[in-house]
């Protein structure tokens, strides 16, 4: 397989894990039982970290795409303020 | 029956997607901690559009973009977002956010627009709305699946204009707006 194409799927697949952020901020959103929303904020944080373990994460997701500040997973933060050179 | 087609007249939808590329999205991202943290006043009104990205609405080539935000009542702009990510909505007010759309251009986000073109009695229902929209918002304002009515995408379809998607990536993405940017509605001359 050429390596564009590698690429090409590595970018679906980071797409695919972004679109999930932003359903699971819908289904954060859509209920208040807070077991729900603990399983959707760990489905949440799974999802972050295979999008951190990829390293080329470069866009922060949509801010309707995101949980409130204290639903959100620590390495979101602290990978968003790392500085990049 | 009569032959005759009714004159038109374009309406202009206006949006940008938000600036999420690490340098700013970085210095957003603290600058809402430290509103949390109390250790700072948290990012500006305007600094959460140019993240989130915004919708508006001209009846005059863009020279005058309206458009749907939360009436925050004099909360901070960090604790309304929070809010809205939490799926509370607050009273939906209509501004003329001209200056919002400007900060973008400066800031070289790219916009994207779409004219509607409608025959007159439309244009007329649509003004109509409009006037009484910026009197006084009828809706709520709310994230997508929230409590609210719509945000800023979607009221603009609450006002009658036909659009497709209230997710800003989405409807970043509709490439038959870029690829037609002229639909028209109704018999138009």
């Amino acid at each position: 397989m050429s390596t564009s194409r590698i690429r090409q799927y590595g970018s679906a697949d980071e797409e695919h894990l972004q679109e999930h952020l932003g359903e699971l901020a819908m289904q954060f959103r859509g209920t208040r039982d807070p077991s729900a929303r603990r399983n959707i904020a760990d489905d949440y944080s799974r999802t972050v970290g295979k999008l951190i373990k990829r390293g080329s994460w470069k866009e922060m997701p949509a801010l309707e795409d995101q949980l409130p500040q204290q639903w959100m997973p620590k390495q979101f933060f602290d990978y968003w303020s790392r500085k990049v050179q | 029956m009569s032959t005759l087609m009714p004159v038109c007249q374009t309406v202009t939808v206006v949006a940008f997607r938000g600036e999420r590329t690490r340098p700013f999205a970085q210095s957003f991202s603290n600058a809402l901690q430290a509103g949390k943290n109390g250790v700072g006043l948290g990012p500006s009104f305007v600094d959460c559009l140019l993240f989130a990205g915004h919708a508006g609405l001209s009846l005059d080539g863009t020279k005058t973009i309206y458009g749907f935000n939360p009436d925050g009542g004099g909360l901070p702009a960090w604790q309304i977002m929070d809010r809205l990510l939490n799926g509370d909505r607050f009273p939906g007010i209509v501004a003329d956010d001209t200056n919002v759309f400007n900060a973008a251009r400066k800031r070289g986000i790219p916009e994207f627009s779409l004219e509607v073109i409608l025959p007159d009695p439309e244009l007329q229902k649509l003004k109509t709305a409009l006037d009484d929209e910026r009197k006084k918002s009828k809706y709520w304002y709310g994230f997508p699946n929230g409590d609210g009515d719509c945000n800023c995408i979607t009221w603009v379809e609450r006002l009658g204009l036909p659009l497709l998607t209230g997710r800003m990536d989405e409807f970043a993405k509709v490439e038959a707006i870029r690829a037609y940017r002229s639909p028209r509605f109704g018999q138009c001359v």
